[in-house]
């Protein structure tokens, strides 16, 4: 490096000397000149070429032709006589150019030898300059001889004493360094075969041990022969040099190789190669580190004892509050030199009793700080083993070298951190990308398991997390719901679906503290969480980052991301966690609104339709009245409704102190259940009239055993309110806990509402029904009266329209001459309006029966009052009358349906005769009658129009089958009048119906009595009820016909003739004894003696005609006739 | 069980009886199917009423009577004595052997023409015309 500035200043003397003598010399010779003689122009020449070749060496080129110029004007001014004159001739031009040519080859010449020599000159005095004088010495050698002389300055370069160097060259030589050794035989040799000269940098190992490096310059002497070629030249001491040039080649290698790296993690270890062995036998480096200076790089020139280096570092820390050694220079970041290693600069640990390992002999150290921008940032320790030993130099050196390192340190941390802050730039960028990306996904989610999905499969990803789950808060904040769940074993999953808050984890925790719970490894977590030892096991979680999901205050979950490997979370991780937690609970808030939204509608719609349903589940269920039908459907509507397992009615008792299960859907088992009003769950909604919820209803009272034994886990009920009044409970019950909310109550108390209403109404219809069947019943006959020769078999069935009575009856009624009456009406309506009216009918028609009118003048009198009452009383009735002999049978119809008679061979005729409009539909109608002969054992059968009507079916379909059913049923007339009921009640019968079936079989009647009003309208009924009697003992067709015109003429005279009555009846009575009839026509007036003129007259010839006997008694009380005639009896 | 001929009138004094003309000389009146002391004055009534009004052939229709009294026989006969007073004839049809007796018994089968139809009566009637 500073070569170039020394040879420059070291120029300029010798040019000016070789002026000097370029001038000196020829200028010297030519003022001789006048006083010389010289004797020949080669000779006279010759000092003048000595002159230019000496001021060429000395002063170089320029001075050698400056002395050639002068020795030329010398020469041919002075010593060549033509050239006196200073003409310039051919022959001094072409001497000239001789002259100068030789000038210029010597020149040339002795240019490069000048330069030879000149750095020959300039290192020696180099050295001189830099070391002294003193350490130059001189040396001749013969190599034939093998003997070296030395001055004593090389002696004492060689580290001998003045005069103790034995003089030999094998001496020498064995000093020489084995690895420079060759190189020295080769150069002594070289130069012995006649090579100019040498020069040779070689080591020494002095007698001392000491190895210095010494420099030797020579060159061959001729000498005399005996000697052969004599070799002389210098020798100096360069080690310092050397040492020195070694250490710059040394530091720019340094340079250099540390440079190469910029990895701070491989520069210690570099630095510690590149320091052993070239600056000392071991190292070791400490840098300071977050907690302690660490040991980053050791190094040893026997690898063998690298490990006793490290183990030395690792059984000693360096204590940092030590006053000697690392510690001590990077709190003072100045280095230390230790000539001699103290005791304690290594082993520091003396409870451990160790010495420094046996291998390791430190001797001399030298700890230099690592700074970087005037800190201490670690420290390099070089330590000197054997001989060696540090000094001053080492010192410096040490530290130039340190800088270096240091500064190669630093960069590569610069750079560590640059590379640091760009991976983490890119990582934060990523990281954005992926949130961004999960963003993206979340704002197309609509339902919180699609946000759930999302995070999921992005959230996951964007985190680098191997598992996670998203749970959400049930609403009483007391479960985990998984909305989504990966990254684990099915087993656990299914375990998460649903589990308490009240278990402690970390999604509890996070719910509780609501911040980020961070676990970073397995043993971090069965440490706080020692109950789910298992779950961590099974999981594999060995790091977990759990974030409460936050909206507006409010924990709606936890976000859960798990990872594989245990992590130390930093902040990005953590915020990062936080940040896709935040948007996960905002996407789930949207997702709430949404699926509320979507679940009010799809309520909305739902209840709609439910509604409409149970509308018309109501309207056809009132229809067709059955309550039963009506609440089931409720129930069935509702639980679908609302969807719960189970719902319930209960109806107040008759006690009105209890609730009982009216009905209910989704028990197992039929319920039947007693619960008192104010008890348990039902008894409670019923005694406060307030719906009630029960989340958990382990936690109340409840009567029901049913209710826990179904495994009901909530329930939910309201109160059946009708006009104030309460009459149950309707209740729903689901066996998953859950919570009844807002709008399942409001859809609970719509169908009370309907519920109650219909229940009430029922309940109404039930109360009106019972008291207009009371009423009803009263009025129905309570017991058929035992008649001879009549068998009745009366039923009435209730219709099941509105729960109402109809005005539907039935009557028998015997009168006084032994007739019977059978009625079968229907008054058009129903309730107990229709029954009062069918009572009044019924009541009537037996009057008008009793007072002897006849079928078809009783139903004519009825219609004239129903016409005149104005109350639009509209009935259909039969009115059958059977003769005392039961022989007879005469029937009149109002708007009824056909009599059915069954004959004795079973076939089965409707009667249509006698037939007329309904009573009340039209004033004055006339109501014919039909008279039947009764065979014995024929059947009746009356009926009202309810038996034979049905929807849809015409009646006379139904009169048709009614037919069939008679003729197929024989037997008892009650067997007959069950299995017609029978019938009935299997169809879809609404209205009620009155059925009378009656047998009749002819009676024999010992006598016959008969009153009846002294008018001409009682002579047919007297005679058909006559007739009967008649027939009844075997008469003859023609035997009546006479007996009864007989009769008739008696009873004629007694209605026509008597004068002054005092009674307005006929008394008829008539006696069969000993196969005669004997007949008693009394009546209370005196018969008009009959006139010439009266057409009467014939009677008393009649009677004398038709009869055996005859007899008028008359008295004051009245006229008696007796009539009698024997019977010509039938075989 | 036999369905006794004919209905018995709902009342007494409803009778079923009618009258018809067979031309300007013949009318047919058929009484009530019970002839009693409640019917029998309509009966003289519309017999009387015919006889008044021109005819000379009254046929009593008793195809449906199943009872008739004295009284009836007294109104019948009224009512021939007065066609035959003007050359007319009192035809009667009937079937009933019962009523047929009554007749026979009283001896008034000779003093109306019985026969056993409504036509035999007319067309009797009608050969004599």
């Amino acid at each position: 490096v500073t070569s170039k500035p020394l040879s420059a200043v070291r120029r300029r003397p010798r040019l000016l000397a070789g002026l000097v003598l370029a001038l000196a010399v020829p200028g010297a010779l030519c003022a001789l000149a006048p006083y010389t003689s010289l004797q020949g122009e080669p000779l006279t020449g010759a000092p003048f070429l000595l002159a230019i070749v000496v001021a060429t060496i000395v002063g170089g080129i320029v001075p050698g032709l400056v002395a050639t110029a002068a020795s030329f004007l010398g020469l041919t001014y002075f010593y060549i006589e033509p050239l006196h004159t200073f003409g310039l001739t051919r022959s001094n031009t072409v001497s000239l150019a001789v002259w100068l040519i030789t000038a210029f080859v010597i020149a040339v010449v002795s240019k490069r030898e000048a330069r030879a020599v000149t750095g020959l000159r300039a290192t020696r005095q180099l050295m001189a300059s830099a070391f002294g004088l003193g350490r130059i010495g001189a040396w001749q050698l013969a190599p034939r001889e093998g003997s070296l002389a030395l001055t004593p300055e090389a002696e004492s370069i060689l580290g001998y004493r003045p005069g103790h160097f034995d003089g030999r060259l094998s001496t020498a030589y064995a000093m020489v360094h084995p690895d420079d050794l060759r190189r020295a035989r080769a150069a002594f040799e070289r130069v012995d075969r006649g090579a100019d000269e040498m020069a040779l940098t070689l080591r020494v190992i002095r007698p001392d041990g000491e190895t210095r490096w010494i420099e030797i310059h020579g060159g061959a002497i001729v000498g005399s022969e005996p000697t052969g070629v004599v070799l002389a030249g210098v020798i100096s001491d360069v080690t310092d040099g050397v040492v020195r040039e070694q250490r710059q080649r040394f530091l720019a290698d340094a340079s250099k190789v540390l440079g190469a790296s910029l990895d701070h993690a491989d520069i210690p270890t570099r630095i510690a190669t590149l320091a052993v062995p070239e600056l000392a036998d071991w190292c070791t480096i400490e840098l300071v580190g977050p907690e302690r200076l660490d040991t980053v790089a050791v190094q040893h020139r026997d690898p063998a004892k690298l490990e006793l280096v490290r183990s030395l570092r690792r059984d000693n820390p360096i204590d940092p509050a030590s006053e000697t050694g690392v510690a001590a220079v990077v709190r003072s970041a100045r280095p230390e030199l230790y000539t001699e290693v103290p005791a304690d600069l290594f082993v520091t640990e003396r409870t451990s009793g160790s010495e420094l390992p046996s291998g390791l002999a430190p001797r001399s150290a030298i700890v230099a700080p690592l700074t970087a921008h005037g800190h201490a940032i670690g420290a390099l320790t070089l330590v000197a083993e054997g001989k060696r030993s540090f000094d001053e130099g080492d010192l410096a050196f040490a530290e130039e070298f340190v800088r270096h390192a240091a500064i190669a340190i630093n960069n590569a941390r610069l750079l560590d951190d640059q590379l640091h802050a760009l991976a983490e730039a890119e990582e934060a960028r990523a990281r954005t990308a992926r949130l961004q990306a999960v963003t993206e996904a979340l704002s197309e989610t609509m339902t919180s398991t699609d946000v759930a999905d999302v995070l999921m499969r992005e959230g996951l990803v964007a985190l680098r997390a191997q598992a996670g789950a998203v749970l959400a808060l049930s609403r009483d904040g007391r479960t985990f719901e998984s909305l989504g769940i990966a990254g684990y074993p099915s087993d656990l999953a299914e375990r998460w679906t649903s589990f308490a808050v009240s278990t402690d984890s970390p999604a509890a925790e996070a719910v509780r503290t609501r911040e980020l719970v961070v676990v970073e490894s397995p043993n971090d977590f069965v440490a706080r969480w020692p109950n789910l030892v298992e779950t961590q096991r099974l999981s594999g979680d060995c790091a977990t980052l759990t974030a409460p999901l936050l909206v507006a205050d409010e924990t709606v979950g936890v976000l859960h991301m798990a990872f594989r490997q245990p992590r130390a979370f930093d902040e990005a991780d953590r915020s990062f966690a936080k940040t896709l937690a935040r948007q996960c609970a905002q996407a789930l808030e949207r997702a709430r609104l949404y699926e509320e939204e979507q679940k009010a509608r799809e309520q909305a719609e739902r209840l709609a339709g439910n509604l409409r349903r149970l509308q018309t589940v109501i309207d056809a269920t009132f229809l067709t009245g059955s309550l039963d039908d009506l609440l089931h459907e409720l129930l069935v509507r509702l639980r679908d409704a609302i969807e719960s397992d189970t719902a319930t009615i209960l109806t107040v008792d008759e006690t009105g102190e209890a609730l009982v299960v009216r009905d209910s859907v989704g028990f197992q088992d039929t319920i039947e259940t007693r619960v008192p009003i104010g008890e348990g769950f039902a008894g409670r909604i019923a005694a406060t009239k307030a719906h009630q919820v029960a989340d958990d209803i382990s936690k109340i009272h409840v009567v029901s055993p049913y209710l826990r034994a179904s495994g009901m886990q909530s329930l939910a009920g309201v109160p059946l309110i009708a006009d104030g009044r309460l009459v149950g409970v309707a209740h729903v019950g689901s066996k998953r806990m859950r919570q009844f909310d807002r709008e399942d109550v409001l859809l609970l108390r719509l169908v009370a509402a309907r519920a109650a209403i219909a229940i009430d109404r029922t309940q109404v219809h039930e109360r009106e029904h019972h008291a207009a069947e009371v009423f009803q019943r009263s009025l129905l006959p309570e017991r058929l009266p035992a008649l001879d020769g009549v068998e009745i078999a009366a039923r009435y069935v209730a219709g099941t329209i509105g729960y109402t009575v109809g005005g539907d009856w039935y009557d028998v009624f015997e009168l006084d001459d032994g007739s019977i009456g059978l009625a079968v009406g229907d008054v058009v309506g129903h309730g107990v309006r229709a029954a009062a009216t069918m009572g009044r009918l019924r009541t009537l028609l037996r009057a008008y029966g009793s007072e002897g009118f006849g079928p078809g003048e009783a139903l004519a009198r009825l219609n004239r009052l129903a016409c005149e009452a104005g109350d639009e009383t509209f009935a259909t009735v039969v009115y059958a009358l059977i003769a005392p002999t039961r022989t007879r049978l005469r029937i009149a119809t109002a708007g009824h349906p056909p009599v059915l008679v069954r004959g004795p061979d079973g076939t089965v005729r409707a009667i249509e005769g006698g037939r007329s409009l309904p009573i009340g539909a039209a004033e004055g109608t006339a109501y014919p009658e039909i008279e039947l002969r009764i065979d014995p054992g024929v059947t009746l059968v009356l009926y009202t129009d309810g038996l034979v009507e049905r929807r849809a079916e015409s009646i006379d379909y139904g009169i048709e089958r009614l037919m069939r059913l008679l003729e197929s049923t024989p037997g008892s007339l009650d067997r007959l009048a069950d299995r017609v009921v029978e019938e009935l009640e299997s169809s879809d019968h609404t209205d009620d119906v009155a059925l009378l079936a009656v047998q009749l079989e002819p009676l024999a009647m010992p006598r016959f009595s008969l009153r009846f009003p002294a008018e001409p309208r009682a002579l047919a009924p007297m005679r058909s009820s006559l007739r009967s009697w008649l027939e009844g003992h075997g008469a003859r067709s023609d035997e009546i016909f006479d007996i009864l015109v007989a009769v008739n003429e008696a009873c004629s005279n007694a209605i026509e003739h008597p004068v002054g009555r005092s009674h307005p009846d006929v008394m008829l009575d008539a006696e069969f004894a000993d196969s005669a009839i004997s007949i008693v026509i009394q009546d209370h007036g005196r018969w008009r003696p009959s006139g010439p003129r009266g057409d009467r007259g014939r009677g008393l010839e009649f009677m004398g005609a038709l009869m055996e006997s005859v007899d008028v008694q008359r008295s004051d009380d009245g006229t008696a006739v007796h009539l009698t005639r024997r019977l010509e009896r039938n075989p | 069980v036999t369905e006794i001929e004919g209905s018995i009138p709902s009342t007494p004094t409803d009778t079923m009886l009618t009258v018809e003309w067979q031309g300007r000389r013949i009318a047919v009146v058929t009484p009530a199917d019970e002839i009693d002391l409640g019917s029998a004055t309509d009966l003289r009534r519309e017999l009387l009423g015919a006889v008044a009004d021109g005819a000379q052939v009254v046929v009593v229709d008793m195809a449906t009577t199943t009872f008739i009294d004295s009284m009836t026989l007294g109104i019948l006969l009224g009512a021939a004595r007065r066609l035959q007073q003007r050359g007319g004839e009192l035809r009667i049809a009937c079937v009933d052997p019962n009523i047929r007796r009554i007749f026979e018994i009283t001896l008034l089968d000779r003093v109306f023409a019985i026969s056993p139809s409504l036509d035999a009566a007319l067309g009797r009637s009608a050969t004599a015309t």
